[in-house]
């Protein structure tokens, strides 16, 4: 029963790490700081509104337009997420 | 005349003076004018010249593109067919190019890009009331390519131009999107380019687009509002059209 919360109850950093996985459809390993938009195929524009989707979920927040344009990043995504009071 | 175009949180002004050296830095650069048609060099004259020049064209209108204040691209609409031939007025176009490079290095790789050409298509569309808009691609430039099939667009044909010395791209052979005769040039390549004229009409633009618009009008809004409440801004949504003598 403890294992199973354990294994369910992911820190900040696995959440963003499974964001990025679940909207991008990447391996975990991709998922580095310097990961940038259109950097790789499978980060483009529509893939970009699923991560904020999945972002705004995993971590229980509303982006607004302006945190989206600045989502340029791995890097960035974690910036921005610091300001809803959320360590990475 | 002053044209002011703005959306989803961009505005689009008519070039003036100022802004013509800031331009030619941008154009000039290799990631930029390499996927360009011309892709010369521009002297400090030329683009003087060419800013004048801009006085009496009436089938082409140039824009800075600026993002909260800081100016990150350029846009240009060209008017490739006129309703009336005695006027080749922009307002008068049934079909216009338009063109859009970021120059900004911050917003190169960035969803915002697709915020200026979105105030574009619906001011050809909803204001112009254009019939269809062209574009011309270089084949090689996935990302625009990508990009203009966001929008809604969609290819219609290919060619190949060989540069000259200068840069100037000269037409050597069309060929359409079914068509496999590129093959048939593969032994003169060098200095080739293939490029890919696409074609976006109102009703591919509406419906491809839909998702983005809303995306780009976002505003900020509580967590506990319900998702299905429409968060968009109805202030930024529209794309303002704006025209000062």
């Amino acid at each position: 029963m403890s294992k199973i919360r354990l294994v369910g109850k992911l820190n900040n950093s696995e959440k963003l790490v499974q964001s990025f996985v679940n909207a991008l459809n990447i391996d975990s390993q991709q998922v580095t700081d310097d990961l940038s938009y259109n950097e790789i195929p499978e980060w483009d524009s529509t893939a970009h509104m699923i991560l904020i989707a999945e972002l705004e979920d995993q971590f229980d927040v509303m982006l607004d337009t302006d945190d989206i344009i600045d989502m340029s990043s791995v890097a960035q995504a974690k910036k921005i997420l610091s300001k809803y009071d959320l360590n990475f | 005349m002053q044209h002011r175009l703005s959306g989803y949180g961009v505005e689009l002004r008519s070039v003036a003076q100022s802004d013509i050296e800031t331009l030619r830095e941008w154009r000039n650069r290799e990631d930029i004018r390499s996927m360009m048609k011309s892709t010369t060099y521009i002297t400090e004259e030329q683009q003087q010249a060419w800013f004048e020049s801009l006085e009496d064209a009436t089938h082409v209108r140039h824009f800075v593109i600026s993002y909260k204040g800081e100016d990150i691209g350029s846009s240009t609409l060209t008017g490739l067919s006129f309703v009336s031939g005695f006027t080749d007025d922009l307002e008068n176009a049934e079909e216009i190019e338009p063109g859009l490079y970021i120059g900004h290095e911050n917003y190169r790789n960035n969803i915002l890009a697709f915020a200026p050409s979105l105030v574009i298509c619906d001011y050809c569309f909803d204001e112009l009331q254009v019939k269809k808009l062209r574009a011309t691609v270089n084949a090689s430039n996935k990302q625009a390519l990508s990009y203009n099939q966001k929008l809604g667009y969609t290819e219609d044909s290919r060619f190949f131009t060989a540069s000259s010395e200068e840069g100037e791209a000269e037409l050597v052979t069309g060929t359409s999107s079914t068509d496999t005769a590129i093959s048939n040039n593969k032994d003169n390549t060098q200095n080739k380019q293939e490029w890919v004229a696409m074609t976006l009409h109102r009703k591919d633009y509406v419906e491809a687009t839909k998702q983005i618009k809303d995306f780009l009008s976002r505003r900020k809004s509580s967590r506990n509002n319900s998702r299905d409440t429409d968060s968009r801004d109805s202030n930024s949504t529209d794309t303002n059209y704006r025209n000062n003598e």
